[in-house]
């Protein structure tokens, strides 16, 4: 019994101690890194996506074949050594048009959540932390644009910008912000009440330092997992706006579109509808586990953990 | 209760005038004149001016709505186009093909994931579980319209026993209806089927750690009658609203399925009047659909809180 305590109180030095607390912002971002190494879902999810940016950023490097070189002699030739996926009915290889959609499909992406985050976010934290009349008045323009249904609301915006690739990311962007807003609202409604928010008041600190100095950065994990979710319903969305024409205009490659071309010749030759929607649903894919794995991690750790504290006061 | 009915139906009311906003200004959110677009090029200006008149768009924008409104609540939506109909029974006569479609999908997705959800929420993490959940993220992973070409691709053109398209009415000829109905219906249920195991999966296993569970097992029950008369009433029941806010959002979210398999529903129809220039369905579609998800939200709210007791009796 003394031997072993001994040996613990000689084991308890500070840098063991350190170990155990987060004390400092750059403790917990490590932390985090750490628990999502860990964590099966989001280490795969993450490489698929990893893997499907680098495609989209290389994809000159990638792809054997300009993907709009038309070659009319070589139409919808079945896979070999030369068009590892075939050919379309223009004869563009359909690898090399396959890759270059991820750019499209990150691109419309990465950037309709963009919008949504940014201005959702602001929305919701007006409305959260000033609540009243302020709030109200936003929120119910929130439920509005949420009560249109997703899909329908993003075909009529896009049909009446016009088709093209900015205009869904527009149209994308607005139909999100609902999402954002009413996320960012009432987590910034649960932090209004916690201590380090009155401790701040009471110094003296103007309203709009605390708000995004202190009670904004708890928000961040809940938009992360929300901006993965936007994501890849901005992704499916895009390909349904393309499969309907309502999408980045021809010849641009992008996967919806080359679902809707393909579906004429989808009876002899149904590869055409095949690799494109694989790609599709393997990028999805990679966003949903990539969510469900954030989800795991930051959730649970930032209820218990309050980065508030950890800002200069 | 009827307190909480009355203010809800207060709120309704504001978010269905903001609604009716927004689907007035979607016709002058057109970049160009609306009129020029709807008509076409060879139009005359005789044919424009008088299309501008119909339309009131000469007068200034405030009255055009008060007078846009004052039609919609007559009933009077406009006239097609292209077609010189009243707008409103246009709707009226293809929305009942959406709401066939849409219960299906419903039904088909609902039945599945239920039974699916509880059976993966009680033997947690066993491997049946794990196969629920990767098949729950393939499902919401998979693209519905991308999923509609390849069942078309299989039943239809592959084995041939299935049709690929269109829509037989029940009363004239059951079985082919129900074939017809088959392949849209799962193509249209199948995303929800995922979210729906999900979540019902998420609420057994909640219910299933909560003390009352622990005292009727401790009390001696059989397994079944704790699962059947305890756990299942307080985990359906949010599951049951989402269904029904499902049900809502599939009016007018199955606008690429009834394309795909050319269901003459109200999706099928936007689609053809985009591409028409016709704005004035476009907008009726929109907001009816609208209306009725709204509504439907509502309903399904105030039976939700009718159903739990813990907020029936506050």
């Amino acid at each position: 019994m003394m031997n072993k305590n001994n040996r613990n109180i000689k084991n308890l030095d500070s840098k063991k101690i350190d170990s155990f607390l987060i004390t400092s912002k750059k403790d917990h971002f490590i932390e985090i890194i750490r628990m999502f190494f860990n964590n099966k879902l989001a280490i795969t999810g993450g490489f698929i996506i990893f893997i499907i940016i680098l495609v989209a950023i290389f994809a000159d490097f990638i792809a054997p074949y300009d993907p709009f070189l038309v070659d009319s002699s070589n139409s919808l030739a079945p896979p070999s050594k030369l068009h590892i996926f075939g050919t379309d009915q223009f004869g563009r290889d359909l690898f090399s048009r396959v890759i270059f959609g991820t750019r499209i499909s990150m691109t419309v992406g990465i950037f309709s959540v963009l919008i949504s985050a940014i201005i959702g976010t602001m929305v919701g934290a007006f409305a959260g932390f000033y609540g009243g009349i302020v709030e109200t008045i936003l929120m119910r323009i929130m439920d509005t644009i949420f009560s249109f249904p997703t899909i329908l609301l993003a075909i009529t915006l896009a049909a009446i910008l016009g088709p093209n690739t900015l205009n869904v990311i527009i149209a994308i962007g607005i139909i999100y912000i609902p999402i954002f807003a009413r996320v960012v609202r009432s987590t910034v409604l649960a932090n209004k009440q916690k201590d380090y928010v009155e401790a701040a008041v009471s110094i003296g600190q103007k309203n709009f330092n605390i708000l995004f100095f202190h009670i904004l950065p708890n928000c961040i994990s809940p938009i992360i997992v929300q901006a993965t979710v936007a994501f890849a319903e901005a992704i499916i969305i895009e390909a349904g706006l393309s499969f309907v024409g309502l999408g980045p205009p021809p010849p641009s490659p992008s996967w919806g579109r080359m679902l809707s071309d393909a579906r004429q010749y989808m009876t002899d030759y149904p590869l055409l509808a095949i690799f494109p929607g694989l790609a599709i649903s393997i990028t999805i894919l990679g966003l949903n586990l990539l969510g469900d794995g954030l989800r795991d991690i930051l959730d649970p750790r930032l209820k218990s953990s309050n980065i508030g504290l950890n800002y200069k006061i | 209760m009827l307190k909480y009915v009355l203010k809800r139906l207060l709120y309704v009311f504001v978010v269905l005038f903001l609604i009716s906003i927004i689907v007035f200004s979607l016709i002058h959110m057109i970049p160009g004149d609306p009129i020029k677009i709807m008509l076409g090029i060879r139009a005359k200006p005789e044919q424009i001016e008088e299309l501008r008149k119909q339309l009131n768009l000469d007068k200034p924008i405030v009255i055009q709505y008060i007078l846009w409104l004052k039609n919609i609540l007559r009933g009077d939506f406009g006239l097609s186009i292209r077609s010189k109909e009243p707008v409103l029974e246009l709707i009226l006569k293809k929305l009942p093909a959406t709401i066939i479609l849409s219960t299906a999908a419903l039904f088909f997705s609902s039945i599945l994931s239920i039974f699916l959800g509880i059976i993966a929420g009680y033997k947690r993490n066993s491997k049946f579980d794990i196969s629920v959940m990767v098949f729950a993220a393939l499902c919401v992973s998979i693209p519905e319209f991308w999923l509609g070409i390849m069942l078309i691709l299989f039943f239809a053109s592959y084995l041939s026993l299935l049709p690929s398209m269109g829509y037989e009415s029940f009363l004239i000829n059951p079985i082919m209806s129900i074939k017809h109905l088959i392949l849209p219906a799962l193509s249209a249920g199948f995303v929800l089927t995922g979210h729906t195991t999900r979540m019902t999966r998420s609420q057994m296993i909640d219910v299933l750690n909560q003390d009352y569970i622990k005292t009727a097992r401790a009390k001696g029950l059989k397994e079944q009658v704790v699962i059947l008369r305890h756990a299942l009433k307080n985990a359906l029941i949010p599951v049951v609203t989402v269904i029904g806010m499902q049900f809502g959002y599939l009016l007018g979210g199955t606008v690429i399925v009834e394309q795909i398999f050319a269901w003459p529903g109200i999706g099928r129809l936007v689609l053809q009047s985009i591409s028409n220039r016709d704005y004035p369905v476009v907008q009726g579609v929109v907001l009816i659909t609208a209306f009725l998800f709204v509504l439907i939200n509502l309903l399904v709210d105030i039976f939700y809180r009718f159903l739990d007791p813990k907020i029936r009796l506050e």
